[in-house]
């Protein structure tokens, strides 16, 4: 049972390096200063999946922190995601027909 | 026999520990020094920052963390729940369809620097070496 502790410790260590390695050269990729005024000009597609992507990840984080066992998600959440996604796909592919047309 | 097998059992999870260890070890080193590099992990193929790809690894890490924070209370695997099983599904087929989506026409994936010269273009390009005759 120690020995798994430290399987889990150890490798919940390195995930963590893994994410501030992403994060590093992802940001050095997004966050420069013409590259936040290309995402900045996003489509409004783009800007809603954002939203609709962060507020999801937000509230299940939130049940996260305090659960005893993995929490689920209400049904609600699950619809008005889905929904956004769908939008977004279908804006993007109606854009994308135009620009061909 | 039981004393042997708890002997074996730990020679067994050090071996695997160390050498898993290891590998993530020189993963992680290798981006940490951009020999490894995936900053256009978030990219479409013409260059643009793709929000479905985005979405994908939000809910990639969260799940993940959440899945890493059960086995830290419990030591055990979750049971995880449908309706994250569903979110994931979402999120996983929304990346699938965007992706789709851009390599259906050839202006998602060449980069507006390339589309003037590539031979999908409608435009002449004036710098091409006309054709022989």
């Amino acid at each position: 049972m120690h020995l798994l502790r430290l399987f889990v410790y150890g490798f919940g260590g390195l995930f963590l390096l893994y994410v501030i390695a992403l994060g590093r050269q992802i940001g050095r990729e997004h966050l420069s200063k013409q590259a936040r005024a290309i995402t900045l000009r996003g489509s409004i597609e783009g800007w809603l999946l954002f939203g609709a992507a962060l507020v999801v990840a937000v509230r299940y984080g939130s049940e996260l922190v305090d659960a005893a066992d993995m929490p689920g998600i209400d049904g609600i959440w699950v619809i008005t995601y889905s929904s956004c996604c769908g939008a977004y796909l279908g804006v993007k592919a109606i854009r994308m027909s135009l620009i061909h047309g | 026999m039981a004393g042997f097998m708890n002997v074996l059992l730990a020679v067994f999870g050090f071996g695997f520990f160390g050498i898993m260890g290891l590998l993530c070890t020189m993963l992680l080193y290798k981006m940490w020094t951009n020999q490894i590099n995936l900053s256009t992990l978030l990219k479409e193929a013409n260059g643009d920052a793709s929000m479905s790809r985005f979405q994908l690894l939000i809910f990639s890490l969260v799940v993940a963390v959440g899945v890493y924070l059960y086995m830290l209370k419990h030591l055990a695997l979750p049971d995880v729940p449908q309706s994250i099983l569903t979110l994931l599904g979402i999120s996983a087929s929304t990346y699938a369809a965007g992706k789709g989506i851009s390599f259906s026409r050839p202006e998602g994936v060449i980069k507006p620097g390339q589309l003037a010269s590539s031979p999908h273009s409608l435009e002449p390009n004036p710098t091409a070496t006309p054709p022989n005759p």
